[in-house]
């Protein structure tokens, strides 16, 4: 938004003459900055973009004027005293050139200065508002709860409809929001209930932010094996603190296995219902079982089983952990590389399991592309594979990576023609897969991506047969980073 | 919007800056730390005359360094003004802005507040986009709703803050803040100006702003004042306080009325009957029975429920009488629990008459439609009173009830009668809800700011309190835009003043206007098949109006006064919102008169008469009237004589309109013809045919026909004689008619229809009137149109409409005595020479033939339509943007 230091924007007016002096001030170097009153108009004029520092005048009678509209002016109250230069016509090039240099660059200089130290200034008045409401707050709390360090504001308790079908599977492909029904303030910790969960096999992904202020608060992934069946204690590391807020948590899970998340018992509020990118019927009016606590971060609530610990939170650049939207694996292309026409198409989409086929060729590679769909600052990819037919032949599969608007095509056939046989900055590598049990391929980058990138799922053939070799994928996770949010000030400052 | 566009997008944050150079800065820097993609910010600080040269300097510093950043220094001319002079800036300098954001200099957004507001815009079609309130220094917070609603806007508080995101399609339309110094809420005023234009706001719950808020603010500043304030706004957004614009806000955005259709099990939702309902399914009925009882100031649930069949609805839209039914139940349902609704086809009258019936009573009759108030509805169900309530069907019902019997004609066509009982639809309806699995939770709040909207279930009373009126008549604006007149009359009878209103509402009504007729005081009419069609409502309100009252004499005349011992709340109810009222002696109306048109309405004043009490002193309803002369705008009078009475007591000449009486009927010109032709032919062979027409009472003169026919009787003179009339037996302790009937008298039970009069009055060759006063008869236009010669005193306005020897003879001698002389002596005169009575036949036929109502009415139709507004024509703009925007502009460029 600013400008390169020392030059006014265009359009800002420092000088004040007389529309009798137009002539004398026209092609001088200070024309650009000087605005032309009205001799004999009346009223206080209303000023636009117009700081007047200087008035000029080349005869008596323009300085009569100037002076009668300066005192308008000065009824305004705002615009300081200005004084009037008199000057000879045709003979103050020098002054002018003064002038310019004075308000010209002098302005844009010292406007440039002020930039700097008056975002700071803001940032540091806010942060001392934040501090004196929190040292309040603290104390408020301590006293009402006598001295207590926890206290739970919110519960809402599970509930099993018979009809339900269970969500673990959502979950792994999408995810849940939850918006909690308290003020922000004073928030320590949060419960979720889990009815089931496996031994291990994958991992539980909690992202707490601020709806109004899009920050993330903190954000937990747990393996399955460090959760217990019932309630798990999920501890920010400082309580939430400056103005109140919404939250809004989002749930998702990672890996083969899904988990047991318990829903509550189902509200007429819908705000407060759980929303997903998938629609599934067991969240119609139900939000999670869930309990919310306020006080002192790092205390579990009494009989608490475990206390979860963010894995990143405040300060920290902000992680997203999402799996990839259903609209975005809809708009898979077909860009195989084979000489064998199939019959049948080997690219597409599962509706109802937000999955793709990617069903090898006896010759050639097989390959989805979906273009865009990996976000700049992504630091890891993943999904589960399996071939999804009791007698079929094992394939082998994996992720390519390509610079979006590149032919995704090309980027095939290289990998044809190569044949890596080890994983590269952006190949996964092969990894075979079977019928009996599925395999999550992984792909961790060196760095964040810088750019957008096309995602290709590739399938070719491991042996002579490529027989009911349905080779689906699904769960596509990704793992991004953004970049810290600069000047926002507020206590959770990314 | 494609998203090229988007990236283009301009939007401007407007900031006015008065009183704050310490804090603008905060302001300003936390604009410049929003990073929105798809759109670029400008900020215009509109500096209102602020008295720190601070200010100054700082603002010189900003806008040199940022080109975005634009200034603009005027005098002080309020917070309106100076938001205005920034909104003039961004139309001219910055004409591809799509939005403005209000940012007061000592409030901040957040990094994420305006692109997500302007997200938000985009991809809606409202005006504006509001968030709740969250202020920091004093810490306050407040829900403001999750749907946005104008009927809440208007009525109850100011629900958006200045601080939210607006189309520039707004300003374009013309919308600009007031900068009147009364003007304690601006920012509310401003609201409703773009309500006015046909915008309306929208909530987003996903973002918010930094409102700062001292211990002492310019919003305590005007909440002190609050009164005058809202006055302010009131008056200079009249249109949008009317009663029809109300309730078709209500009716759209949280309905008065749900009704569940037996037919079909279908339910839908309005407050105007006459306009389409919403359908709503059971699901989400019970999805939003429980959502208003955990959140009612989110979710809405009709404060009334009614049940009946589709053909019930439909049988009452035609009797014309549904909006004032409506009112009715609305009163009723909280004198019992449950309201019975039973029709009965009567072509002669229409009546509502109500009884309540105890705990336990049986033989209640049956219900065609049952009403009851949502507070019951959720009394049973949280009490489990199931059961009790469930007795609604059975032989003996252990609610109270209360019935309203409503007789009408019926349509030619009957519509079906109901096969199945409302009492089924209703219990399954509280049957589902009351079992739903969402009511475990219902109690609880899950909105975490607290409440700052009126539950949704009380806007229905703060629209009574609105409109100072109770129950309100639920009726929104007419889709014709046809202007609206209410025209009250104190009963529905035959009486000839009724049936001059009547007359005046069919003449308005073929000018284009919807009439309704208001009986107050009474809660029957009978049907004249004349002026059947004369009305498109009619309304009745009995309870609680006094025909007459003297609690103020005004020149030694009683009056009613606005302290009389009444219940104005139904009056005003009633009667609020018509863009004409014409009061046709309702005496209760009067202190009214004055607040109604305060309102909007343009009123006038119908006098027909001037009474005498038995000792012969003036009296009737013209004093009341005139004790109210100056509350109303005109005043109609049946005669010349009258009007220049009313001058006498101040009534000016140009408020007030001599309308002469026409007949009450037609006459169809081919019995018109036929009994022209027998007059002219035959008749001097027989004996003269006396016909007398009235109340056999003092005031018609009955002693003095009594008399006058003994006399002529005596002296042998050749006539027969009818007389049509009931008897008044308080009025006298002899029996007038058992008099007539020993001169050989004809006497007849009064005859209302036309065919009767025209029977009698073709009859008859002439028509006696001895009375003792009247106004001017109608008795004699329509005796006139038939060729039967009128005989009357010259009493009141008589004289107007007989020109003696001509069309008519005049009796005009003072004493009783001279009258039966006098009237002796003319009857005799023509009963004796029939050759006088035939010029006097053509003269009446020829005054009838120059009358007509149209005439009659044209000049006070003229006034009508020159001065009453067209609330209808110009009621707020449907909601939606506009639909011309600055991109099709410049893309027709």
């Amino acid at each position: 938004m600013s400008l390169a230091p020392w030059q006014l924007p265009a359009g800002r007016k420092l000088v004040l003459a007389s529309e009798q002096d137009r002539e004398a001030l026209a092609g001088s170097s200070i024309e650009h900055l000087v605005r032309y009153l009205e001799p004999g108009s009346t009223g206080i004029p209303v000023l636009r973009n117009t700081f007047p520092l200087l008035a000029v005048a080349f005869s008596k009678e323009s300085e009569a004027s100037l002076k009668t509209i300066l005192s308008s002016i000065r009824q305004l109250r705002t615009v300081p005293e200005v004084e009037v230069l008199r000057l000879e016509a045709g003979k103050s090039e020098k002054a002018f050139e003064l002038m310019r240099a004075l308000l010209d660059g002098g302005v844009g200089r010292v406007a440039s200065f002020s930039a700097s130290f008056t975002a700071e200034l803001a940032l540091l008045r806010r942060e001392r508002e934040a501090l004196l409401e929190n040292y309040r707050a603290l104390e408020d709390a301590f006293q009402a709860r006598n001295w207590e360090p926890l206290a739970e504001t919110f519960v809402h308790d599970p509930y099993v409809d018979p009809k339900d079908e269970g969500i673990g599977q959502l979950l792994a492909s999408g995810f849940i929001d939850q918006l909690l029904p308290v003020s922000s303030l004073g928030v320590a910790g949060i419960a979720l209930h889990l009815s089931s969960v496996p031994k291990d096999g994958g991992a539980l992904s909690v992202t707490l932010s601020y709806v109004e202020s899009e920050e993330t608060v903190a954000e937990w992934t747990v393996d399955y094996k460090n959760l217990v069946t019932g309630w798990n204690y999920f501890s920010l590391p400082r309580a939430c603190g400056g103005a109140a807020r919404t939250l809004r948590l989002r749930v998702s899970t990672s890996g083969t296995e899904t988990i047991g998340l318990s829903l509550g018992y189902p509200i007429a509020s819908e705000r407060y219902t759980t929303r997903s990118n998938v629609e599934h019927p067991d969240l119609d009016l139900r939000p999670l079982a869930f309990r919310v606590y306020t006080g002192v971060p790092g205390v579990a609530p009494t009989l608490a089983p475990n206390m979860i610990a963010p894995t990143s939170t405040q300060g920290t650049p902000r992680v997203q952990n999402y799996h990839l939207p259903v609209d975005l694996l809809k708009q898979v292309i077909d860009v195989s590389v084979s000489s064998i026409v199939p019959d049948f198409e080997t690219i597409s989409f599962l509706e109802h399991e937000h999955a793709l086929v990617c069903h090898p060729l006896p010759s050639g590679i097989t390959a989805g592309a979906i273009s865009g769909a990996v976000e700049a600052g992504t630091t890891s990819l993943s999904a589960n594979a399996i071939i999804d037919h009791p007698e079929g032949a094992p394939a082998a599969v994996s992720f390519l990576l390509a610079p979006a608007n590149t032919d995704p095509r090309s980027k095939v056939e290289e990998i044809e023609r190569s044949e890596p046989a080890f994983p590269t900055a952006m190949f996964s590598g092969w990894r075979e897969v079977g019928p009996e049990s599925p395999i999550s391929i992984n792909m961790q980058l060196d760095e964040p991506l810088g750019g957008p990138m096309d995602l290709m799922i590739l399938s070719r053939a491991v042996g002579d047969s490529v027989d009911f070799s349905w080779l689906k994928v699904s769960g596509f996770r990704i793992v991004r980073q953004s970049p810290a949010a600069a000047g926002t000030g507020d206590v959770h400052v990314q | 919007m494609s998203s090229s566009e988007a990236q283009t997008d301009l939007i401007a944050v407007a900031m006015p800056l008065y009183g704050h150079a310490a804090l603008a800065m905060e302001a300003i820097q936390s604009v410049l730390s929003s990073k929105p993609s798809g759109c670029r910010i400008a900020i215009v600080v509109s500096v209102d005359g602020d008295i720190r040269q601070e200010t100054f300097e700082q603002l010189l510093l900003f806008s040199a360094a940022y080109p975005s950043i634009h200034v603009i220094f005027g005098e002080n001319a309020g917070p309106g003004g100076a938001r205005n002079r920034a909104i003039d800036f961004v139309l001219e300098e910055l004409p591809e802005a799509r939005a403005v954001y209000f940012l007061d200099a000592d409030n901040r957004v957040l990094p994420t507040t305006i692109e997500t507001l302007y997200r938000t815009l985009v991809s809606s079609d409202c005006g504006w986009v509001y968030t709740n309130i969250d202020t920091f220094s004093v810490s306050w917070r407040s829900h403001y709703g999750n749907r946005y609603s104008r009927l809440v806007h208007c009525i109850t508080d100011n629900i958006c803050d200045t601080g939210s995101m607006i189309a520039i399609e707004v300003f374009q339309a013309g919308v600009r803040f007031n900068d009147d110094r009364q003007n304690g809420f601006e920012d509310w005023e401003f609201w409703l100006s773009c309500i006015e234009h046909g915008f309306v706001g929208k909530p987003c719950h996903d973002t918010t702003f930094e409102y700062r808020l001292r211990a002492e603010s310019r919003f305590k500043e005007a909440n002190r004042d609050r009164a005058a304030s809202e006055s302010f706004l009131k008056k200079r957004h009249k249109s949008l306080y009317q009663r029809p614009t109300l309730v078709d806000f209500e009716h759209e955005e949280c309905p008065r009325y749900l009704f569940m259709r037996t037919e079909d099990s279908s339910l839908s939702c309005f407050s105007d009957p006459i306009k389409p309902g919403k359908s709503i399914r059971l699901d989400e009925l019970v999805a939003e029975f429980w959502a208003s009882v955990g959140e009612p100031d989110n979710v809405h649930f009709p404060p009334f429920v009614m049940a009946g069949s589709g053909a019930t609805l439909e049988l009452l839209r035609s009797s014309h009488m549904l909006p004032g039914i409506l009112t009715h139940l609305e009163v009723l349902s909280e004198k019992a629990n449950v309201v019975f609704v039973h029709l009965s086809n009567d072509g002669k009258q229409r009546e509502l008459k109500s009884t309540i019936y105890e705990a336990g009573a049986q033989n209640v009759p049956p219900a065609d439609l049952i009403f009851l108030s949502t507070s019951l509805m959720r009394d049973v169900i949280n009490n489990d009173a199931l059961d009790w309530f469930s007795t609604i069907g059975n032989d003996q019902i252990w609610p109270t009830v209360a019935v309203l019997n409503v007789r009408f004609p019926y349509p030619k066509k009957v519509p079906r009668r109901a096969l199945i009982p409302p009492q089924q639809i209703i219990l399954s309806c509280f049957n589902a809800v009351a079992k739903s699995s969402l009511r475990r939770m219902a109690d609880r709040r899950w909105t975490w700011r607290p409440m700052r909207l009126m539950p949704y279930s009380e806007l229905f009373r703060a629209m009574r309190r609105e409109l100072g009126g109770s129950p309100v008549l639920p009726l929104g604006h007419n889709e014709q835009g046809k202007r609206t007149v209410a025209l009250l009359v104190p009963n529905a009878s035959f009486g000839g003043a009724e049936k001059v209103i009547y007359a005046a509402a069919r003449e308005l009504k073929a000018s284009g206007y919807e009439t309704h007729l208001f009986v107050l005081g009474n809660a029957r009419m009978d049907v004249i098949d004349e002026f059947n069609t004369s009305f498109d409502y009619i309304h009745f309100w009995n309870e609680g109006i006094p025909a007459w009252g003297g609690s103020g004499l005004f020149v030694g005349q009683d009056f009613i006064a606005e302290d009389h011992p009444m219940d104005w709340q139904p009056l005003k109810g009633l009667l609020s919102g018509f863009d004409l009222i014409i009061n046709n002696h309702v005496m209760a109306v009067h202190p009214l008169i004055s607040r109604l048109r305060s309102e909007g309405s343009r009123t006038a004043c119908y006098l027909h008469v001037i009474d005498s009490t038995v000792f012969q002193r003036p009296a009737g309803q013209p004093y009341a009237a005139i004790a109210h002369e100056h509350c109303y705008d005109a005043f109609l009078t049946c005669s010349e004589q009258l009007k220049t009475y009313l001058h006498s007591f101040g009534v000016p000449f140009e408020k007030t309109f001599a309308v002469p009486n026409g007949a009450s009927f037609t006459v169809p010109p081919k019995v018109l013809s036929e009994v022209v032709s027998k007059r002219r032919e035959d008749g001097r062979d027989r004996p003269l045919r006396l016909l007398y027409m009235g109340r056999l009472d003092r005031q018609k003169g009955i002693d003095r026909l009594t008399a006058a026919l003994g006399r002529l009787r005596a002296r042998g003179t050749p006539f027969e004689a009818l007389a049509i009339g009931g008897e008044i037996l308080a009025d006298s302790n002899v029996s007038w008619a058992d008099r007539l009937r020993e001169q050989d008298v004809t006497v007849q039970p009064p005859v209302f229809a036309s065919n009767d009069l025209i029977k009698a009055l073709g009859w008859a060759d002439i028509l006696v009137m001895p009375s003792r006063w009247e106004g001017a008869p109608l008795m004699i236009t329509e005796a006139q149109q038939l060729g039967c010669v009128p005989i009357a005193t010259a009493v009141g306005a008589v004289g107007e409409l007989i020109t003696n020897w001509e069309d008519g003879i005049l009796i005009d001698v003072p004493t009783d005595a001279e009258v039966v002389s006098e009237l002796v002596n003319v009857v005799e005169a023509v009963a004796t020479d029939r050759s006088r009575l035939a010029p006097l036949v053509e003269g009446c036929l020829r005054s009838a033939a120059q009358r007509s109502w149209s005439s009659s009415f044209a000049e006070f139709i003229g006034w009508c339509d020159e001065t009453a507004a067209n609330s209808a024509a110009a009621r707020p703009a449907a909601p939606g943007r506009h639909e011309i925007t600055y991109r099709d502009v410049a893309a027709a460029e």
